[in-house]
């Protein structure tokens, strides 16, 4: 019996014998590698998603997508796929199904939204998509208006003409989007913050005549405007073609719906209390001193430190903001200019200016103040600062006022203007 | 095959940082919101004092490995029943590290894969480490520790900016209830020193230099906590829907919108790094097993780990999940004995121990002088 | 044993079974009969004429009754080193080596006398290792010459050369070198011994006695150093290495051996350590890129295309559409072409090597290419990992084994089995501890000491003390003044 059992153990022990146990890897390096022989790259098999618009027409959801495909010439080339169904999963199922691919989101780096599918709550098409399809939480929210082919096609237009991305020409300059990179985390962290609320650019789908009018307008206006030439084509397609248009406008959503839409000037104005934003420029007009003559002083902020502190002060909240501006003087308009102004080593940050500029940006701060006020949003965090530094002051006062706790509070303002020298 | 004392530090210092970036942090959150970071710092800090009361005994016990030691203070039944103990320890540590890697890999390297396809390989290596032994565990982590620290801190530096330090404030709300409660439910995922019991015997403790362990073990308190903070300041409300810390926090760096390339890199460093710890408690689990049952050979030990972490592949879909529903009371108290009682007790019973065997020593010492001078007189009597 | 001149020579003649090469030549000698006897080839003809045949023929002093043997000895030969043999064996191995022996009638012994004529090609640079800046001699392919090359470099009596003899039909002459002082004692006994118990009927070359010394005889790994240049050899051994030399190879092994050696070169003690610093780095990523691209590569193409930026991923996308093969073919097929390429380039004469080369790389690359064979991205991948194993020449045969494995794995699990396949190797590596040395110090384990000359070189004057890395018996300071004294 104990012959026998050493026997065995020993047969036992030969299988995993060092010599036999190359024998065991090379076959199993085998049954890994069969199986690979035939495998074609992901890149094939997937249908390569790099943007997806989303909207609700008449009760079904329609979904459009730019897919990547390869081409000859050493070119990024889409196509744009669509489809609809009664859900998000359906529509895009029934893309996956006429192209006879999977659909592959990893790439997938914008998600455009359309009016309707924003006024019913955009939570659903976030979750869905994060979740079961794994597009990255740093994907690009923008909402659109027209059609959802329409804005697909132009998109894709856009990539091929003039190689551009829409999420960079949404987001090419801080100055005209409002406090932080509108990406599906930031919209989550909004919603499920106290105030519920979320920011994403709007785009237009625009035609020719359209953009060429606004372009016309905005000229004349003589005020500069978020739509750039430079990443709109000029009508060198055919009539019916459409282009993407950014004015600057940012919707804002409260519980994940639409809320409202806040104009380019708005968002200039409200990206004052916004650190990031450190670029910006004030037009100030009627300068007169030694150096001015009733002078439009165009200023450029260079640098921009704000201080935020909030208190209270025998049960009334005071929010107290400290703006400090390193400022560089960009341009004067002047009937007869002074020859003063072409003298070097002079500072032209005169007291008279910058007292302009003071009154310009509290006037601007003031406003944008009483357009959250009107409107209940609390774009400037407001909430959030008295939330975590007078926590337990904020709570009772949050008792007592509820939802108009922007209204009672008490905003004081300081700027301090600095010259770059 | 013996390690030195740095390359202990090394291991400590890995198995400090393992298990801390996957679902961890966004598991914290939910009980101990925005103090998280603070729940994982006090475990931490208090981890790393334990290492040295079990450093303290592995000391002690000289050449004697821990079933030796433990046979010496507590008698065998206790022993085996501690060993159970400890055996369960390393089992949930080893098993929520592959499981950690599981979901960690099929959901963020591949879009489509069979994880009984990668458990094979993966059970490959951790077999023929652990069967290579401790030495060889504690090179590899000697390689590939240092690449792993760049990464950590290249990612948390990169998101650094992307944060919001206000989401930190208030401090401490709601008093320290929540945070005692997240401690608690958690504990299983801590207890990093408890590796070092089956090292017993096995440390060359000739270049001890203190000041390495606790420059190590603070350097890893450092880097889980400078992540944690990157983590919480970056996701504050949706930090319990990001289950996979570290790949998460290197896709919102600071650079806008763009999957971050070189990120790959330190997330693919953290996979070696996990594979690494995985060696190491399959490695305890072994020695433990063949403590345990007396098993002389060091084949089956190996076999019934690496099966282990195999059947593994059968259970579970979702980490907090199985978090949650039967890992946290049970899970805690296991840790709780085996990293905070045990060390203590053993300390205890061999103070008193050593107490006893002193003072029968000095008896018998003063015995056999006075024989010997009983016996000095009796020849000076005889003379 | 009396001597009977022709009954010997017959034997010997008998011996070595009428061997063509054999020659002999009688002499009379005050009555005696002398024949001489040696091998042709392997003879100095000037020699024996000078220190043999002209004195013996021109011997004129008076000889009374002394004998022979002590005459010839002490009077006659003007040869350097004379043996007397009492056995015909022994007599007949040192004829074999380039002795001609004396059978001087009724004389109690044979006598032999070295007439070895050492036949040596010249002096040149070994074409595996060429430095820029630094000595460029190179081994040649006699051991006596060999040790001469050495002996030139080393004038210390701490020098030990310890003379074996291996081979039962070849009867090579081994030569194990180290300074006693520094090279570790067990190690030198270890290396003894096992050369002593080898039994093998021939050793052609020194790479014949690598197996014998190995730890992990089945391993891909190499575990014995070598090299074609005394300077690195003498350097080496006062690292505490032991070499060892044999008759017939201009290559030395040396032992132990550590993965590192192979990361360095001669050449950065004679450059700047910065640049050294630099070089090392980039050797470091070389090693990298050379075993890990191919596999990263297709791993990236088969299951990770979300890793890639858009951009990127645009281009792999247009430059792999219509290739008919599955990208796992395609760079198993490329991979094959290369080695090919490669195999061919080496065996083949010099004079097609050039056109060789232009026709693989080029034009078959280039076709392949522009047929849509292949993709170019693949070709150049390949290309790139191929050129970079040598970046350290003394491991590419290693590499481009671990290429191929990397390939499969990558495409059969990906990143993470390559990431699996990376640890894998590190751990194996870990355990090749030989001759007291660890394969992977001083990085596992660490030694900070040895830092000094691993990824970086400081200079020559910081490097005050022997590697820990390797086993050796004197630690103390070897480098001493500076710029201040």
């Amino acid at each position: 019996m104990k012959e026998k059992k050493i026997e065995i153990k020993k047969k036992l022990m030969s299988i995993f014998s060092p010599r036999k146990l190359v024998l065991w890897l090379s076959i199993l390096i085998l049954i890994f590698t069969v199986p690979t022989f035939n495998k074609s790259a992901m890149s094939e098999t997937q249908a390569i998603v790099t943007m997806l618009c989303v909207d609700k027409v008449d009760d079904k959801i329609k979904v459009a997508t730019t897919v990547l495909t390869p081409s000859q010439d050493k070119k990024a080339n889409f196509q744009v796929y669509s489809g609809e169904g009664e859900t998000l999963g359906y529509a895009v199922d029934s893309i996956s199904l006429a192209m006879g691919k999977e659909m592959g989101f990893a790439q997938c780096k914008i998600m455009a939204l359309g009016e309707n599918i924003c006024d019913e709550g955009v939570m659903q098409v976030l979750d869905y998509m994060t979740r079961t399809k794994k597009v990255g939480r740093n994907a690009v929210l923008v909402s659109f208006t027209g059609d959802v082919i329409d804005f697909t096609q132009a998109v894709a237009n856009l990539n091929l003409e003039k190689s551009l991305r829409l999420d960079r020409i949404v987001s090419f300059d801080k100055r005209y989007i409002l406090t932080q990179d509108s990406n599906i985390e930031t919209f989550y962290i909004g919603y499920y913050s106290p105030i519920s609320l979320g920011i994403m650019s709007k785009v237009k789908l625009a035609t020719t005549e359209e953009f060429n009018a606004i372009e016309v307008a905005s000229a004349d206006a003589g005020s500069s405007s978020g739509s750039s030439t430079d990443m709109n084509s000029t009508g060198d397609g055919g009539e019916n073609k459409k282009f993407i248009m950014n004015d600057g406008t940012v919707s804002l959503f409260k519980q994940g719906k639409h809320y409202l839409d806040m104009t380019l000037d708005e968002v200039k104005k409200a990206n004052i209390f916004v650190n990031d934003a450190q670029k910006g420029t004030v037009v100030v007009e009627n300068v007169t001193d030694h150096i001015y003559n009733d002078a439009k002083v165009v200023v450029n902020i260079l640098k921009k430190d704000i201080a935020v502190e909030p208190n209270f002060k025998d049960g009334i909240p005071i929010y107290k903001t400290d703006v400090s501006l390193t400022v560089f003087i960009d341009e004067v308009i002047e009937e007869n200019p002074s020859e003063r102004l072409l003298r070097r080593n002079q500072d032209f940050l005169t007291n008279a200016l910058i007292e302009k500029i003071k009154q310009k940006m509290e006037s601007d701060m003031r406003e944008i103040i009483e357009y959250c006020q009107d409107n209940k949003v609390d774009l400037l965090g407001v909430y959030k600062h008295f939330y975590a530094l007078k926590n337990k002051d904020f709570e009772k006062y949050l008792d007592r006022v509820g939802e108009d706790y922007l209204n009672e509070i008490d905003y004081q303002i300081s700027i301090d203007v600095k010259s770059e020298n | 095959m013996k390690i030195n004392y740095r390359q202990l530090s090394i291991i400590t210092f890995m198995s400090f940082i393992a298990l801390k970036f996957l679902a961890l942090p966004s598991l914290l959150y939910i009980e101990s919101k925005n103090m998280s970071m603070f729940v994982s710092l006090i475990l931490m800090i208090i981890d790393g004092l334990y290492a040295f009361v079990i450093l303290d005994l592995m000391k002690k016990s000289g050449e004697k490995n821990i079933y030796e030691f433990m046979k010496n203070c507590l008698g065998t039944v206790a022993t085996k029943i501690v060993l159970i103990l400890l055996i369960i320890k390393y089992a949930l540590v080893a098993g929520n590290i592959s499981k950690g890697l599981e979901f960690f890999v099929v959901e963020n390297l591949y879009t489509e894969f069979d994880w009984f396809v990668f458990v094979l390989p993966l059970m490959i290596l951790v077999g023929f480490m652990v069967y290579k032994g401790i030495r060889n565990i504690a090179r590899v982590s000697e390689m590939v520790c240092w690449a792993i620290v760049i990464g950590l801190i290249y990612i948390a530096l990169k998101a650094l900016s992307g944060m919001d330090i206000l989401s930190y404030l208030p401090f401490l709300k709601d008093g320290f209830k929540p945070l005692v409660d997240s401690a608690w439910i958690h504990l299983s995922w801590f207890g990093s020193a408890t590796f070092m019991f089956m090292l017993f015997g096995f440390v060359d403790f000739r270049e001890e230099k203190k000041s390495k362990m606790i420059k190590y073990i603070i350097f890893a308190i450092l880097i889980v906590e400078l992540l944690y903070f990157v983590f919480y300041g970056l996701f504050e409300v949706t930090s319990p829907t990001h289950n996979y810390c570290i790949s998460d926090i290197s896709q919102f760096s600071s650079t806008y919108s763009a999957i971050d390339e070189l990120s790959w890199l330190v997330v693919s460093m953290w996979i070696v790094a996990q594979a690494v710890q995985l060696a190491l408690y399959s490695y305890c689990l072994a020695q433990a097993i063949k403590f345990l049952f007396d098993i002389k050979n060091n084949t089956l030990p190996i076999i019934i780990v690496v099966l282990y972490i195999f059947a593994w592949s059968f259970i579970g879909e979702n980490t907090v999940r199985m978090e949650r529903i039967f890992f946290t009371p049970f899970a805690s108290i296991v840790t709780f004995v085996a990293q905070y009682i045990l060390p203590i007790l053993l300390e205890i019973v061999y103070a008193i121990k050593n107490k006893k065997k002193r003072a029968k020593d000095r008896i018998e010492r003063v015995k056999d002088e006075r024989e010997k001078n009983r016996d000095k007189k009796e020849i000076n009597v005889n003379i | 044993m009396k001597v009977d001149a022709v009954k010997t020579l017959y034997e010997i003649k008998k011996k070595l079974h009428d061997s063509g090469d054999l020659k002999s030549r009688t002499v009379q000698f005050f009555g005696t009969q002398i024949t001489l006897c040696y091998i042709a080839p392997i003879t100095d003809n000037e020699l024996l004429n000078n220190t043999l045949i002209y004195p013996l023929i021109n011997f004129s002093d008076e000889i009374k009754d002394e004998d022979v043997v002590k005459v010839l000895m002490d009077k006659v030969l003007a040869n350097q080193e004379v043996t007397a043999f009492s056995d015909l064996k022994s007599a007949v191995d040192k004829m074999l080596a380039g002795n001609t022996l004396i059978l001087a009638d009724k004389a109690e012994q044979i006598l032999g006398c070295d007439m070895e004529k050492i036949t040596v090609r010249a002096v040149s640079e070994p074409p595996t290792s060429v430095v820029i800046k630094g000595p460029r001699e190179g081994f040649t392919e006699s051991l006596k010459f060999n040790l001469a090359l050495i002996r030139k470099r080393v004038k210390s009596d701490d020098f030990v050369v310890k003379m074996l003899e291996l081979g039962e039909k070849t009867k090579t002459q081994i030569a194990v070198v180290y300074y006693d002082s520094i090279a570790d004692k067990t190690v030198v006994k270890k290396i003894l011994k096992r050369l002593n118990s080898i039994k093998i009927d021939g050793v052609v070359d020194s790479h014949y006695l690598v197996s014998y010394l190995e730890r992990n005889k089945h391993s891909l790994f190499k575990q014995v150093g070598d090299t074609e240049k005394p300077d690195i050899l003498v350097a080496k051994m006062l690292e505490g290495r032991v070499g060892i030399l044999v008759d017939g190879s201009p290559i030395a092994l040396t032992l132990p051996f550590i993965l590192l050696e192979d990361l360095q070169n001669s050449d950065d003690y004679y450059t700047h350590p910065i640049r050294v610093t630099f070089v090392r780095a980039l050797r470091l990523i070389g090693v990298i890129l050379a075993v890990l691209l191919p596999g990263v590569y297709i791993a990236l193409e088969l299951y990770h295309y979300k890793i890639l930026p858009t951009e990127f991923l645009i281009t792999i996308m247009n430059s792999t559409q219509g290739i008919p093969f599955s990208p796992f073919i395609e760079i198993l097929f490329i991979i094959l072409l290369f080695e090919i390429l490669y195999e061919a380039n080496i065996r083949m004469p010099q004079y097609f090597g050039m056109a060789m080369s232009i026709v693989g790389a080029l034009i078959l690359g280039e076709t392949a290419v522009s047929a849509g064979l292949v993709s170019p991205p693949a070709v150049m991948i390949v290309a790139l990992s191929g050129i970079t194993f040598y970046i350290i020449p003394g491991q590419a045969s290693q590499f481009s084994i671990l290429r191929l494995l990397g390939v499969i794995i990558g495409a059969s699990l990906g990143l993470f089995g390559i990431l699996l396949f990376c640890v894998f190797i590190l751990s194996y590596l870990s355990n090749f501890d030989s001759y007291k040395s660890a394969y992977l110090a001083p990085t596992a384990p660490y030694i900070e000491e040895d830092q000094k000359d691993s990824y970086m070189r400081k200079t020559i004057d910081e490097m005050k003390r022997r590697p820990k890395s390797i086993a050796n018996n004197k630690r103390n300071t070897v480098r001493r003044g500076s710029y201040e004294d």
